[in-house]
């Protein structure tokens, strides 16, 4: 009997820290990459797929010199210094702006993930407004505002016992197969890394988040993270979720993790 | 002859109790298990789009009276959803063995 609580206290113990250790998953995720590409530092996929071609870095460089959402960073600046009809601010809760690099994080009332939008309608609810909508160019203006000056700062976000949950379930979302055509983020995004999907090529999943809200050429627009992920889905003939749903929300927890200690460089341009 | 004759009207009737189950009611009931196995994926996150596509596809067929295409589709779509929920089921166990090892 006492071998047998024995054993079943071990067990458990190793399933926990075989499952749920984000830093290890960190560690492990970036060895991959090292070893996949040992000419390219893991901190240079921040500019995504441009770390793994240098001719296409060459023309968004170019493209680089004149940013196409310079304009909305402004844009988002003017709406950040705006003030709510009860005299507060985006400043009273965001302070200068910079704060990126410490979303998302897991919120322990809430027992939820909080992203730097739901941040953002949270700030704006408690002073009595409406919430924007996620799929809405305000909530992308704002976030580029706030990406421009959390630059360079380092992604530090923590994963408390609490959070680990919502964790694994992103990187369950990761690794699992989905849509018609059976693929998981990481066939993409790991096993075909630099090679090329058509015409494009595919980035690593080391450095997903640094750079959004993007302005995508395709897009004509700025637009956030959970968008891309929305195509991806797509791509593969699943469904994409609601932006901001817990499941997306999740994920980006599990992404942005593994992006842990990396400066942020948003917003930024893609094709 | 009257063998023959026997058997050719037996197997009429055959077909038209065949026919005959191919009711309104029994591709709506079709429609209704395919939407109901979709839903099942999507709450997992396996939903796919081509069950949404088939399933539409499928109810406008059967407004339009079309009962044959309408069940072709719905069968189609009945099998889309069923194996968008065995992907949810399998990958549920085999996921882990993605990730790099630590
Ligand atoms: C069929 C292949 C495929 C799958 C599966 C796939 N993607 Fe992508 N993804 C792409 C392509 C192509 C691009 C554009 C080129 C690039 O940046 O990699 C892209 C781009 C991205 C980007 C933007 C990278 C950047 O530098 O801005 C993110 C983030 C992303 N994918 C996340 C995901 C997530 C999360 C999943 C799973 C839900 C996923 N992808 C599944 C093909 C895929």
């Amino acid at each position: 009997m006492i071998r047998g609580t024995v054993c079943l206290v071990a067990l458990l113990a190793g399933a926990g820290s075989a499952s749920a250790d984000p830093e290890s998953d960190r560690q492990a995720l970036a060895r991959y990459f090292e070893q996949r590409f040992p000419d390219v530092e893991v901190a240079a996929h921040i500019d995504g797929a441009y770390a793994l071609n240098a001719q296409t870095r060459e023309q968004w460089l170019a493209m680089e010199d004149f940013p196409p959402y310079e304009f909305s960073v402004d844009d988002g600046e003017v709406l950040f210094g705006a003030s709510f009809k009860d005299g507060s601010g985006y400043q009273d809760c965001f302070g200068d702006g910079n704060v990126k690099a410490h979303f998302p994080y897991f919120d322990l009332k809430e027992q939820s993930v909080v992203t730097l939008e739901l941040a953002i309608n949270d700030c704006r609810v408690a002073s009595g407004e409406e919430p924007l909508a996620y799929d809405g160019e305000d909530i992308a203006l704002l976030s580029a505002y706030m990406a421009f000056t959390s630059r360079d700062s380092v992604i530090d976000i923590e994963v408390p016992p609490e959070g680990l949950a919502a964790y694994e379930e992103g990187k369950q979302y990761y690794y699992s197969r989905r849509g018609q055509l059976n693929f998981s983020c990481s066939h993409c995004h790991m096993q075909m890394s630099g090679m090329k999907l058509r015409a494009e090529t595919l980035s690593a999943t080391i450095g997903h988040v640094t750079h959004w809200p993007v302005y995508r050429l395709k897009w004509q627009e700025i637009g956030p993270l959970h968008r891309r992920f929305k195509e991806c889905n797509e791509q593969v003939g699943a469904e994409g979720l609601e932006y901001q749903s817990e499941t997306y929300r999740n994920l980006e927890y599990f992404l942005t993790y593994m992006s842990q200690g990396l400066p942020l460089n948003g917003p930024a341009s893609r094709k | 002859m009257k063998r023959f004759i026997a058997l050719s009207s037996m197997l009429f009737v055959c077909l038209l109790a065949q026919a005959n189950q191919l009711t309104m009611e029994s591709v709506s009931e079709q429609i209704l298990q395919a939407e109901s196995l979709h839903q099942k994926a999507r709450t997992v996150g396996h939903g796919w789009v081509i069950t949404l596509k088939l399933i539409e596809q499928a109810k406008a067929a059967l407004a339009d009276d079309q009962l044959i295409k309408a069940d072709e589709l719905s069968k189609r779509a009945l099998g889309t959803a069923l194996a968008s929920v065995t992907q949810s089921i399998k990958e549920k166990r085999v996921w882990r063995s993605r990730k790099p090892s630590s």
